[in-house]
């Protein structure tokens, strides 16, 4: 089970991945899984400046993380599985439900950050949803992925079903 | 006169330069930032705000892996002469506020280094 976190988060790589996940998990490789990174050399070599030398940083979109999701499973090393959105996350968790060959019907999805934006409203201190990425999380629990938010690994993991209601700011 | 920009999580850059403020009495050049609450592009308009609004020279940052870094450094690509220092200690600070006047070339360099000297361990192995 190399691939032990797959992540949601806006920020991408940043201190709570790298170290406050990274450090506990034993974290030797991320994916980051973003189409417009992935196609810019400038955008890659940004994020590679963030990441220590021990920890190898790989750039791939969508279908090429799910083409390649069975060479992650093989990897000895322990990997994160890092996305911006909500959707990006679905798409994957789609593509990984239709392989049979993968049999991932059990992947567990981290939602570590999604802050506050334009039709968004407030979950957690650090989640923020639409009512879209409602309906997409609920696509994805339905996919039989198991859902919680949780930014630092001492956190309590805060269940889905906690995130339907609206807070106060 | 140029100014600096201190960025970093939570209430870090604030704490760091009400600390370098108090040794130097010279901390009025220093601009704070804080990535709390902020996503990615949020974080990245406010640095290039506050930069616009600015004669920013330097932006000192806390993690070479934090979300503030990656954006300073992207402004650094497009900001010429624009410079970003990473892992800021007091002593690194303290030493550019008080050899601000220093011009060469290499003044942040040299304040970077006196940063690493500072780093000990009592009693050492």
């Amino acid at each position: 089970m190399p691939i032990v976190l797959h992540r949601i988060d806006d920020r991408l790589v940043h201190g709570q991945v790298v170290l406050g996940w990274g450090a506990p998990l034993d974290i030797q490789f991320i994916v980051l899984m973003d189409n417009s990174i992935a196609e810019s050399d400038w955008e890659m070599d940004l994020y590679r400046l963030g990441v220590p030398p021990h920890i190898e940083i790989i750039f791939s979109g969508i279908e090429g993380v799910a083409a390649n999701y069975a060479d992650y499973a093989k990897d000895k090393r322990r990997g994160i599985l890092l996305t911006g959105s909500v959707e990006d996350m679905l798409a994957l968790v789609r593509n990984l439900k239709s392989d049979a060959t993968l049999q991932r019907n059990d992947i567990e999805v981290n939602l570590g950050g999604l802050h506050a934006r334009s039709g968004r409203s407030k979950r957690l201190r650090y989640i923020y949803l639409s009512g879209g990425e409602e309906v997409a999380l609920g696509e994805m629990a339905a996919l039989g992925a198991v859902i919680t938010a949780q930014d630092v690994p001492s956190a309590r993991p805060v269940p889905l079903k906690e995130l339907q209601t609206s807070v106060p700011e | 006169m140029k100014k600096a920009l201190v960025a970093g999580h939570a209430d870090f850059a604030q704490g760091m330069i009400s600390a370098a403020s108090q040794i130097t009495g010279v901390g009025s050049t220093l601009i704070p930032f804080s990535n709390a609450h902020l996503g990615r592009e949020e974080i990245a308009a406010e640095l290039r705000n506050i930069i616009d609004q600015n004669d920013v020279a330097v932006i000192f940052t806390d993690l070479p892996s934090g979300s503030v870094t990656i954006e300073a450094r992207r402004l650094a690509r497009e900001i010429p002469g624009l410079a970003v220092v990473t892992g800021l200690n007091l002593p690194v600070l303290i030493d550019y506020l008080l050899c601000r006047s220093n011009l060469a070339e290499n003044a942040l360099e040299q304040s970077v280094q006196r940063g690493r000297a500072a780093l000990s361990v009592t009693p050492s192995a």
